[in-house]
């Protein structure tokens, strides 16, 4: 075992010393990359928050880039110049209420009808770009472990990582080497495992009709990314963790959502500094109980049914300013992060919407959106027609382009956003 | 006589007939002919090319019933013109022969093709265990208590059902999870250590008090007069009494608490502390909680504390890591009824608990680890430590894993196995010895393989009849949502499973065990949607009536009349009316009945006026006439999932009804509908706003069927609680406020009253919700139709499909006479054809 260890080259130490941050395929049995090689990794972090804003607080007033700031913009101005505002954007034939939300990142139609079927979400269509450069493809956080936003090419919505502490610590904290040495037993025992168990479903494949065969087919297509995954992972293991400044994160109390919305936003962060990641989707789902914060006596949900009772609209205020702040605080960080020479704010598609215009009402149209970095110009408020929109999947479109894929095509999106 | 005229006049109308037929085979496209004259006559007016009403084209809608989206259309135009919606009232209508014909020559087409389908193919979809069915399969094989379902994705649902294979969907993710679930279950069954690890100690709440109270000390503890402390509630719902000062010694295992304890009312009064009330009985609230921060408690359970003398309970749950046993005072029980429940001043006095655990039922070694292991012997591993981190050894370990695979893959994959699937397993084991891997640890690597094979992992049916083995495996997914048991597995061996007699008494026996329980829940949580009752928190300013212990109370409601309809083959009459409800004291209260309640309890007390059992919190109340109460409809639970925690919607519940109880599911609203924006200060009614679809003709048509259920049902709010005036938010404190006697004064106001008379789609007028429950119970037949639809999907893992619908039929007609009680229905389901093929 320990010569295994010292054998293995060690992948940050060349890269440091090359001073260039290239993306090196690991193992030669890996995936050969899709993606032609850039000099500047490009990253995406998208968030959705599921109650939705309080647009009249939200949206400006005005358009363009003199837009006078509304309340709740006031937050974000020292940012004005690094994001954009945008209006009236809405996914065609997405008038689900809160199911809406399954197909915000994929643009699928229908999501409440039965017979449903989501297709993939830009997060896993871009990682399987640009996931192998990395040690996680991709990273999914929500703040609920019943409620993701991230789906894969079968249609399935990929369980997400709820807790900062767990993420970070598997992230950044490195194992005994006892631990690793036990880990690496057993990935070679998963690969064992998953080798026969694939002959097994080949067998079974051939003797079901062709509606089973669909999946009996899940399941084989589970079985050979779940081996890929180990290969990268064997290979990962060894290798000790990046460092941060930061030691630690721990979970806050179970209520405390939007706190535990900012811890994921760091850790988020953080691993994309390290290049651990270039791919993250963060789920904010306000929590069904009251919370313990002082202003805001209801819960969320709750409050974003406000029935236009001003006193419930003065409480979520309370909420999304909060939820805001933490927005901000992640767009400073960003701006302060060195990216190798460039801010990563810039290097980043940051996103953050909502797949409701108007949670109160369950309308899915008029959406509020919140673009920063990408390497697009900023500063102002775009205002569509709500009546009459391009689709929002051409904002993943500008999205997808910006991380290197030369699509312009995602979902309902036929081109990038105008 | 033929005349020139004649011939003439014959040939004139064979090139009329040609051109007709010319213009039907236009229309033909492989439809039947009889199909052709039907429609030229009464439908291509408005559904031919041109004019697509309902976007609907006969003229170029083609005959592929192979395809399931057309089949579907095929369906919707056969039930369309059966119910008599096409053609329109406003149009001729076809005589009776030939709507009869079109019935019978579309029906017969389409049943052919279903029925040809689901012999070729079967019905069900290669259906993977949800996670509830992966959680109780490992716990019953290996006895393992982890909480392997939150391990594991969500499952995706059907019309409700989280257990309908088409809809459950397999990734990367989800194999991750089964590989770790294994692991952990596999590492949870195995003993370490030669006597079952289980310790009882004995504890109370000082250390906690004195070293983990973060300074909290004084006011939320006091000291009863006999010296023992007391955790003081101060009316708001997070109490202090979590047992800080204990860990559990193995994490994720169960235990068992034993806490001898008291009620205590103490109110402030002129002299610093006046304890009153020596009669006072409160409830107490006993579950596992954070050890982080005062959270709520998880698995709660109520126990009823007396003031004037110490009681014993017993309290059994698993306590994950980071918990810890929690006890608090919850409400008291109002001797008035202006009383309210939540009181500042209620206080639980606890004299010990005793804990003893990690709990293991049975012998040492616990069943899992026999199952596993056989009887091999432990040996230490490590010499360090002798006693404790033993490990299973073998003499013979390649002759042992055959031995064992052989006797357990059968059970693990619910059937016979072959011996190249033994060996294949043994491969992976004798791999892994040669790794340097120790015996245990090599086997269990076996094991997981088994565990995460699609063998296990999906049930195992082929199209046709079902084997007795995969009968089996329904059966006990379907009533107990787990494996088979040994009985089950030794019929299906000696293939008498099928035997009409013999499946009938082994549904009786599962239905009668506790495990049955879980169909209950199961099917509960998918047909009336349960599963979401804590997905909204009503607004307590709204409600402040109410509370956890009333949520827990109305689902423990629902599941024991269902129960009670299954154990007394009650008609499915009783889902919409009944004339008993289960009740405890807190529903009692909430529904208007604590005198009902109080005259049928006197029956359930003990000598010194004490509950018998905490089972028989619950009780069966006859109902007075004038309850409003009865049937599941009524229910507390039923109609908290039905609305939306701040208000309640006509059109949502409307919508609910018809899907849930009657079975007829409406049409989804068109795309260009804005939604409703609620007003909850009380500016418009719902009625009101509504006004306008009903009058408009597009709208019309769906909501003359979906309004008339929810509007019957206004009377009820979003707890359950029936009102005669909608509650809204004043605008200002100066209006007017109620307040709540013995509580803190809550800001609502008397709204606009509620009106739920209404008239179905037939013309048949209501009154209110009782009217409404008369007019549905004409029809109990269509009741009965929709519960075995939803039965059917549970039991088998399907929606109803075309060719199901002659058996159902035939099961409704066959249980008319005892008007369909539930419990013929289950067997009937089962008995049918629909059950025993795939």
């Amino acid at each position: 075992m320990k010569s295994i260890l010292k054998r293995r080259v060690r992948r940050r130490t060349l890269l440091r010393g090359s001073g260039v941050s290239i993306a090196l395929p690991w193992l030669d049995c890996m995936q050969p990359a899709l993606a032609a090689e850039i000099s500047q990794p490009k990253r995406f972090l998208g968030v959705l928050n599921y109650f939705s804003f309080h647009t009249p607080l939200l949206f400006p007033s005005d358009e363009g880039f003199d837009y006078t700031p509304s309340p709740y913009l006031e937050l974000l101005q020292r940012h004005r110049q690094d994001f954009t505002i945008i209006s009236g954007l809405n996914h065609p034939d997405v008038r689900d209420g809160h199911a809406s939300d399954k197909s915000f990142f994929t643009g699928a139609a229908h999501p409440n009808s039965s017979s449903f079927r989501n297709t993939i979400s830009i997060d896993q269509l871009a990682a399987e770009s640009i996931g192998h450069a990395t040690r996680y493809p991709a990273l999914n956080f929500s703040t609920s472990p019943a409620y993701s936003c991230s789906y894969n090419r079968h249609g399935v919505a990929l369980p997400p990582e709820t807790s900062p502490e767990r993420a970070f610590a598997k992230l950044f904290i490195n194992g005994t080497e006892a631990e690793i040495a036990d880990e690496i037993t057993r990935i070679q025992e998963g690969q064992s495992i998953l080798d026969r168990i694939a002959g097994q479903a080949t067998k079974l494949r051939r003797s079901v009709g062709p509606v089973d065969r669909d999946k009996l087919d899940q399941y084989f297509t589970s079985v050979r990314e779940l081996e890929q995954r180990m290969v990268r992972i064997e290979g990962y293991v060894s290798e000790p963790k990046p460092e941060v400044d930061v030691s630690v994160i721990h979970d806050p109390a179970p209520g405390e959502d939007i706190v535990r919305f900012g811890l994921l936003l760091e850790v988020a962060r953080l691993a994309m500094q390290a290049d651990l990641t270039r791919i993250v989707t963060l789920y904010y789902v306000g929590s069904s109980k009251a919370p313990s914060q002082p202003g805001a006596s209801f819960a969320y949900h709750n409050l974003s049914h406000h029935g236009q009772d001003s006193e419930k609209i003065e409480h979520l205020a309370v909420l999304e300013r909060d939820l805001l702040r933490q927005w901000g605080g992640y767009l400073s960080r960003m701006n302060e992060t060195d990216a190798g020479g460039s801010r990563l704010l810039d290097d980043t598609f940051s996103v953050m919407g909502a797949a409701m215009g108007n949670a109160s009402s369950h309308s899915a149209t008029n959406l509020p959106l919140l673009v920063a970095g990408g390497g697009l110009r900023h500063g102002q408020h775009l205002a569509y027609d709500p009546d009459d929109p391009p689709p929002l999947c051409n904002l993943w479109v500008t999205a997808l382009q910006h991380m290197g894929l030369e699509t312009d095509q995602f979902g309902s999106g036929r081109s990038t956003l105008s | 006589m033929t005349t020139r005229g004649t011939v003439l006049h014959r040939s004139l109308l064979r090139c009329i007939a040609l051109s007709l037929c010319l213009v039907t085979s236009a229309l033909a496209n492989d439809h039947p002919t009889k199909l052709a004259g039907f429609f030229e006559t009464h439908c291509v007016d408005c559904h031919d090319s041109d004019t697509s009403e309902g976007g609907l084209d006969l003229v170029s809608l083609k005959w592929s019933p192979h395809d399931s989206d057309n089949f579907r259309r095929w369906v919707r135009i056969l039930d369309k013109v059966d119910r008599g919606e096409m053609p329109p009232s406003s149009e001729d209508r076809p005589d009776e022969e030939s709507q009869a014909r079109f019935h019978r020559v579309l029906g017969q087409r389409l049943q052919d093709v279903s029925l040809d389908r689901q012999n070729q193919r079967g019905r069900v979809v290669y259906r993977r265990l949800n996670r509830v069915e992966y959680a109780n399969t490992l716990h019953d094989l290996l006895g393992v208590d982890t909480a392997l379902r939150e391990l594991l994705p969500a499952d995706g649902t059907e019309h409700g059902f989280d257990n309908v294979g088409e809809a459950l969907n397999l990734s990367v993710a989800h194999l991750e999870r089964y590989l770790e679930a294994a692991d952990i279950a596999l590492r949870e069954a195995t003993a370490t250590t030669l006597e079952a690890p289980t310790t009882k100690i004995r504890t109370d709440f000082e250390e906690t008090w004195h070293d983990y109270n973060h300074g909290f000390q004084n006011s939320q503890w006091v000291n009863a007069p006999d010296g023992n402390l007391a955790i003081v509630s101060g009316g708001g719902a997070i109490a202090h009494g979590t047992l800080r000062a204990w860990t559990p010694p193995l994490v994720d295992a169960r235990y068992k608490f034993r806490v001898r304890a008291r009620a205590m009312m103490q109110r402030k009064g002129k002299s610093k502390e006046e304890i009153l009330a020596h009669d006072r009985h409160i409830i107490s609230r006993v579950g596992v909680a954070s050890q982080l921060k005062d959270g709520r408690a998880g698995n709660p359970a109520f126990f009823e504390l007396s003031a004037d003398q110490y009681r014993e309970f017993v309290y059994e749950a698993r306590v994950p890591r980071g918990h810890t046993f929690s006890i608090a005072p919850h409400r008291v029980i109002p001797t008035s009824p202006d009383e309210r429940g939540m009181q500042s001043g209620m206080c639980v006095v606890v004299d010990w608990i005793e804990i003893e655990g990690p709990l293991y039922e049975g012998d040492w070694p616990p069943k899992g680890h026999r199952l596993l292991y056989g009887d091999l012997p432990l040996a230490p591993s490590d010499p360090a430590r002798p006693t404790t981190d033993m490990r299973v050894v073998s003499d013979e370990p390649v002759g042992d894993a055959k031995r064992l695979l052989t006797k357990v893959l059968p059970i693990i994959f619910r059937r016979p196995v072959t011996d190249a699937e033994i060996d294949s397993h043994l491969q992976l084991f004798i791999e892994q010895l040669d790794r340097g891997r120790a015996f245990d640890q090599a086997l269990r690597a076996a094991y997981k393989m088994a565990l995460a094979s699609p063998s296990f992992l999906f049930l195992q049916e082929w199209p046709g009849r079902l084997s007795d083995h995969a009968l089996a495996a329904r059966l006990s997914y379907g009533l107990w949502a787990s494996l088979p048991d040994a009985e089950l597995n030794g019929l299906a061996e000696r293939g008498q499973l099928h035997e009409p007699q013999v499946l009938r008494a082994q549904t009786e026996r599962m239905l009668r065990s506790p495990k049955a329980k879980r169909f209950h829940r199961q099917f509960l949580d998918s047909w009336l949607n349960l599963r979401d009752i804590d997905f909204t928190q009503p607004d307590l300013k709204l409600y402040p009536e109410f509370d956890s212990y009333l949520q827990a109370s109305m689902v423990a409601e629902s599941e024991a009349f269902f129960a009670e309809m299954l154990s007394k083959n009650l008609s499915v009459a009783n889902v919409i009316d009944s004339d008993f409800a289960i009740l405890n004291d807190r529903l009692a209260e909430h529904y208007g009945l604590t005198e009902a309640f109080r005259k049928t309890l006197s029956g359930h007390l003990t000598d010194d006026g004490r509950l018998r059992s905490e089972e028989e919190r619950l009780i069966k109340v006859p109902l007075p006439a004038d309850s409003r109460r009865g049937g599941f409809i009524t229910q507390g639970a039923v109609l908290k999932v039905s609305a939306n925690g701040t208000n309640t919607s006509p059109i949502v519940r409307g919508a609910y009804f018809l899907e849930r109880i009657l079975g007829t599911p409406p049409d989804p609203p068109p795309s260009n509908v804005p939604a409703v924006e609620p007003d909850i200060r009380g500016a418009t009614t719902i009625r009101e706003q509504l006004d306008k679809h009903r009058n408009q003709s597009a709208c019309a048509g769906c909501h003359a069927k979906l309004d008339p259920p929810g509007f019957a049902l206004e009377n009820y709010d979003v707890t359950g609680r029936w009102r005669s005036h909608y509650r809204a938010i004043p605008e200002s404190a100066a209006d007017k406020v109620v307040k709540n006697a013995g509580s803190d004064v809550r800001y609502y106001i008397d709204g606009p009253s509620v009106e739920s008379h209404y008239t179905l789609a037939d013309g048949r007028r209501f009154e209110d919700i009782d009217e409404f429950k008369g007019l549905m119970l004409e029809d109990t037949r269509q009741l009965a139709s929709c519960m075995v639809e939803k039965l059917v999907t549970h039991l088998t893992g399907a929606t109803p499909q075309f060719a199901d619908r002659e058996v159902i039929q035939q099961i409704l007609s066959t249980s008319e006479a005892s008007e369909y009680g539930l419990r013929d229905l289950v067997h009937a389901v089962i008995q049918s054809r629909i059950f025993q093929m795939k």
